[in-house]
């Protein structure tokens, strides 16, 4: 009598018809990045002769860029760069977005007249929060003056954004 | 008086194993080879973020993705028997949560697979499954101060 029966009984245990395994599951969560106005920008006091162009560059220095606009100078009378506080996760970086199509500033003092704000500029290519997750940078831009452009105070806004990469 | 021509116990026993290891099953194997990933995001007023079985990310309500910040689906490496049909089996919604530092832990939900269901090894007994998931981000959901970590199982059973 051969034991074929009982062989076979032992072979087969053990064969595994199922399996299981584990997988990690990660997430980073990070600190959202903020971006605050500090100080405004500022193109100070000028006559507007037959018109031109006025420049604040990201160090607040004016500079009449085409035309013969008169910069007026003391206190009271110069120009400023923006400046921008950005927040976020310590050693990320980011990039800076400016407008791309010009700003209207509007006479607040007699209605009726505008001035165009473009060709933006900025005092860093692209943003690295320090190890506490601050920055700063400035932003210049161009201002067109009218030949005739009506006396006042103008003002506007602009939008800069800020994006992790 | 007979004779009686019976071959050794151990012998009969050698010759029957050999016989049946020919017709054998081959034992199915699970081996988890990549992570689940939902990578680096800031939670912002909340919301979610998926991982499809593809490895593409995307996010929902006020979560923001960092782009350099990638995420990856699961992936496994199943082996058993050429050309055999097999079911999956994924975990049930909110049955996964990731801790996230001193926050509310994000549930897990809307597990997918490909193959989605059940899936056919190939002529050489292998075949890999993807996995992707949604996360729940809550408002406000603080930074984490490194990478959050739990595990999720991935079941396989012949049919």
């Amino acid at each position: 009598m051969f034991v074929v029966a009982a062989g076979a009984a032992c072979v087969f245990g053990g064969v595994a018809y199922a399996a299981s395994t584990d997988a990690d599951v990660g997430a980073m969560v990070v600190t959202p990045i903020t971006i605050t106005s500090s100080t405004a920008m500022s193109f100070g006091k000028f006559t507007a002769g037959t018109g031109g162009t006025v420049a604040v560059n990201s160090s607040g220095v004016r500079s009449v860029a085409s035309g013969n606009v008169q910069l007026l100078t003391g206190t009271g009378s110069d120009g400023a760069a923006a400046e921008f506080d950005v927040g976020g996760e310590a050693t990320y970086t980011y990039a800076i977005t400016l407008p791309a199509m010009p700003q209207t500033l509007v006479n607040e003092t007699t209605e009726g007249s505008n001035m165009s704000l473009g060709t933006f500029t900025k005092s860093i290519e692209s943003g690295t929060l320090s190890g506490t997750g601050t920055q700063s940078f400035t932003v210049g831009a161009t201002l067109t003056v009218g030949s005739s452009q009506a006396p006042g105070t103008y003002a506007g806004m602009f939008p800069v954004s800020v994006e992790y990469n | 008086m007979s004779m009686r021509h019976a071959l050794p116990l151990i012998a009969a026993l050698g010759l029957a194993a050999q016989g049946t290891l020919a017709a054998g099953i081959v034992p199915l194997t699970v081996v988890n080879i990549e992570p689940l990933s939902f990578g680096t995001f800031a939670a912002g007023a909340g919301g979610s973020v998926a991982i499809n079985a593809s490895g593409f990310r995307s996010a929902t309500g006020g979560v923001t993705l960092i782009a350099s910040g990638g995420g990856t689906a699961a992936r496994f490496e199943v082996s058993g028997e050429p050309n055999r049909r097999y079911a999956i089996s994924l975990p049930a919604n909110s049955s996964v949560r990731l801790a996230s530092g001193n926050g509310t832990a994000m549930e897990l939900s809307h597990f997918t697979s490909v193959p989605s269901g059940a899936g056919l090894l190939n002529a050489m007994g292998r075949q890999t499954i993807s996995v992707g998931a949604r996360l729940e981000v809550g408002t406000g959901q603080p930074r984490a101060i490194k990478n959050s970590k739990t595990n999720f199982t991935l079941q396989v059973d012949y049919e």
